[in-house]
């Protein structure tokens, strides 16, 4: 059991970090484009990128466009907006 | 709890999540969504909110044994609410009541994200640390966010006047201190179960305390009785919540809610309505649970046909444990102390019926001659003995709840 799951766990990490490369050298990676603006250099990422592990640029290449939006606190604080408060409409303890 | 700000509930935080294992596994292969977009709006279209909850949940195919019991976990099937409804009702009702549950059940079952990686939604959701995935659920952030009225109030000492449980204030313990990841996972003894007292209690008292319980313990009130006559929480356990006539309904747009017409604090010793082998207890405390007969009525006629099927007073395991309480100051604040039974009167007329005549109690513990009694002066309280102290803040341990400590 142990040990299938560690082989199992080798291919399944081999394969994402195939997955991680080649998205690595597509520079033209659409992804990059999400959200529009390219991280600027004071950007959280780029700044916990320096002093980070390496792997950390798997990191990013799983991110996909995602992390250009949701690791930047200050582009998530323009974008994220707070859901109307539900309606407390029940009293007493359920 | 602070609530988080609407950034904090999605921001990922690569110093912690950039080293998580998880990280190297692509957004999108869980979350669905468009990697390619270049606006939020489309970026986010198909997207899966929670894909631990989605039947074909990316967690399986690595954590596959916690998976599928997890799957048949309470936690998941809510499996102890359909025991508590249905056999209360009768089969032709039984259509009304999942329409009942669909509105007012749906939210509270817990996905693994619940525990491990955001806010349950009944908080507001929002990412417990970055995104990391958390390994021990944060009692305030996960837990007590969804057992938040009961439990909560009781094990943090939020009962006006009753004190929080020993194991916090004295041993600063979680939930998942007693709570571990086989039971939370369904696994082992949880396994399957069909309502949260199916099969020997888990856990139990008498896994960390067996010196101390029994005839060798020295302690006469553990000495005189047999083991099973009184749950521990028959002697250790405060008052608790009550509660009657629970209704649930929904407004005119449809958004469901619910009101409890009474509840109090208080503390009865039944008989125990679901004694077994496992629980062979003759006395354990009771609780009056949050149903009437007409509690769904919003949803049809007459849908709690069998009401008294199932009692309303039920066994009871509160979690406000202490060393002294009330009712085993003297033997005599036990036996000849009506006042902590539930005798009949304690029932109301409407109730005074079915299964709740195996918890009424008829006939009280005599009070031994000889026997000690309370003093006439007022005892010593637990937390003049025990002090109360909050201990060092530790908002990791607590969740960011300052005020876990309850006083
Ligand atoms: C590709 C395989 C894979 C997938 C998919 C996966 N996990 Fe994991 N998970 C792992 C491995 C490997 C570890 C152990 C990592 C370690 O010890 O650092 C782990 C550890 C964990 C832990 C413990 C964290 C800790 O710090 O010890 C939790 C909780 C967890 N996973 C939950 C989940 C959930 C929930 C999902 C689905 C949303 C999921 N995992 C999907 C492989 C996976
Ligand atoms: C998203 C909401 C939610 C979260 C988060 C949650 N619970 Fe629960 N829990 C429930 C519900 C609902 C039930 C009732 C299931 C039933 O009876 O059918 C339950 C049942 C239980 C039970 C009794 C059944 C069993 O499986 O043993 C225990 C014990 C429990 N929860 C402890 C915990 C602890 C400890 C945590 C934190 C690690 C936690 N819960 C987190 C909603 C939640
Ligand atoms: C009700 C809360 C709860 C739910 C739901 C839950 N877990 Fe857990 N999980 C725990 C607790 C408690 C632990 C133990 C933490 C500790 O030992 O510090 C744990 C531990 C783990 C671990 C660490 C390894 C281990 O077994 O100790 C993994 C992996 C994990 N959970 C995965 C999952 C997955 C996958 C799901 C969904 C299928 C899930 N959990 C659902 C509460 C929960
Ligand atoms: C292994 C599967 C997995 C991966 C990979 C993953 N997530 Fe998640 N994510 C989850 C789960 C499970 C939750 C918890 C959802 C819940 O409990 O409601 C979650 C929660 C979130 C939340 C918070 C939702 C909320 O409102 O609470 C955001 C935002 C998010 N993920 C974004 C991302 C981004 C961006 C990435 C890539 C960098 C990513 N996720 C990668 C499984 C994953
Ligand atoms: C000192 C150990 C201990 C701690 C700490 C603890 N519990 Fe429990 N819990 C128990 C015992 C014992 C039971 C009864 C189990 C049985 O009889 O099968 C129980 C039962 C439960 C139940 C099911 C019964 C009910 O009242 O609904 C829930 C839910 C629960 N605990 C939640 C929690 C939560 C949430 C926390 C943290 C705030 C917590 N527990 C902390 C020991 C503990
Ligand atoms: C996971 C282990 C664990 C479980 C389960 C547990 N306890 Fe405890 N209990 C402890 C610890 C640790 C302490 C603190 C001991 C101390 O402070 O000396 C404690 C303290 C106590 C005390 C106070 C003792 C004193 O010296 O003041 C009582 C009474 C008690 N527990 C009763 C119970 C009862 C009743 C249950 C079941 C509902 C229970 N415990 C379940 C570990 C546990
Ligand atoms: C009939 C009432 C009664 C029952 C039932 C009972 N206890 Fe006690 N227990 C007491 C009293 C009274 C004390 C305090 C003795 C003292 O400090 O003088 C005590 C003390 C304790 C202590 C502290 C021991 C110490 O060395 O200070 C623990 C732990 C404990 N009980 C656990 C349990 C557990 C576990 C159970 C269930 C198996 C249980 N008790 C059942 C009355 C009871
Ligand atoms: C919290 C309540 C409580 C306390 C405190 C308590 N008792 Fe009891 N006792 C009971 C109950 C309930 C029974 C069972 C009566 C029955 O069978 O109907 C019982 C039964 C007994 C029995 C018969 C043996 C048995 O297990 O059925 C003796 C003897 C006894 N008690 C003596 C004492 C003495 C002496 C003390 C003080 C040192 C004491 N009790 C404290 C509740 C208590």
């Amino acid at each position: 059991m142990q040990r299938r799951f560690r082989v199992w766990l080798l291919i399944a990490v081999g394969a994402l970090l195939l997955g991680a490369a080649a998205l690595l050298y597509s520079a033209t990676s659409p992804a990059a484009a999400a959200c529009n603006t390219a991280p600027s250099a004071t950007s959280p990422v780029r700044g916990a990128h320096q002093g980070a592990p390496a792997d950390l640029a798997l990191v990013q290449a799983a991110g996909e466009g995602c992390l250009n939006c949701h690791a930047d606190q200050e582009k998530v604080k323009a974008l994220a907006v707070e859901e109307e408060p539900a309606e407390s409409l029940s009293e007493g303890p359920g | 709890m602070p609530p988080l700000e609407a950034w904090e509930k999605v921001w990922i935080n690569l110093d912690t999540y950039g080293s998580d294992f998880h990280a190297y596994i692509k957004c999108t292969a869980c979350h669905g969504g468009d990697p390619d977009a270049t606006d939020m709006e489309t970026a986010h279209q198909g997207l899966i909110l929670d894909p631990s909850s989605v039947p074909l949940s990316p967690c399986k195919s690595c954590h596959e044994e916690i998976f599928v019991s997890a799957a048949d976990s309470l936690h998941n099937t809510l499996a102890g609410y359909d025991t508590a409804l249905y056999e209360r009702s009768s089969p032709e009702h039984y259509q009304a009541l999942e329409t009942m549950q669909s509105y007012h059940c749906n939210s509270c079952h817990a996905t693994c994200g619940d525990c491990h990686i955001s806010q349950p939604n009944s908080v507001g959701g929002g990412l417990l640390d970055g995104h990391a995935f958390v390994k021990t659920p944060p009692m305030s952030r996960t837990c007590t966010a969804c057992h938040g009225s009961r439990v909560k109030n009781e094990y943090f000492g939020l009962n006006e006047g009753v004190l929080g449980d020993v194991h916090l204030r004295q041993a600063r313990m979680a939930c998942t201190a007693c709570h571990t990841a086989e039971e939370m996972h369904g696994m082992g003894a949880a396994s399957g179960s069909a309502h949260r007292y199916d099969g020997a209690e888990n856990p139990s008292c008498e896994s960390c305390h067996a010196d101390q319980i029994g005839p060798q313990s020295g302690i006469p009130q553990h000495m005189v009785h047999k083991p099973d006559t009184l749950s521990c929480q028959a002697c250790h356990s405060l008052s608790y919540t009550n509660c009657t006539n629970c209704h649930v309904d929904r407004t005119e747009d449809d958004v469901p809610f619910y009101s409890v017409e009474a509840h109090w604090v208080g503390f009865y010793l039944g008989r125990n309505p679901i004694q077994s082998e496992d629980r062979p207890y003759k006395y354990v405390p009771v609780r009056h649970v949050p149903i009437d007969i007409n509690s769904f009525s919003a949803y049809g006629e007459n849908l709690l046909s069998n009401f008294l099927t199932r009692p309303t007073w039920t066994y009871a395991t509160p979690h406000n444990i202490q060393r002294i309480t009330p009712q085993n100051q003297t033997c005599g604040s036990c036996h000849g102390n009506e006042a902590i039974f539930l005798t009949a009167d304690k029932v109301s007329e409407t109730e005074r019926g079915g299964a709740n005549l195996n918890v009424i109690v008829e006939t009280i513990p005599p009070l031994f001659p000889g026997m000690p009694t309370p003093e006439p002066t007022q005892p010593p309280t637990p937390e003049e003995e025990t002090g109360g102290e909050a201990g060092e803040s530790d908002a990791d341990f607590w969740g960011s709840d300052g005020a876990a400590g309850g006083e």
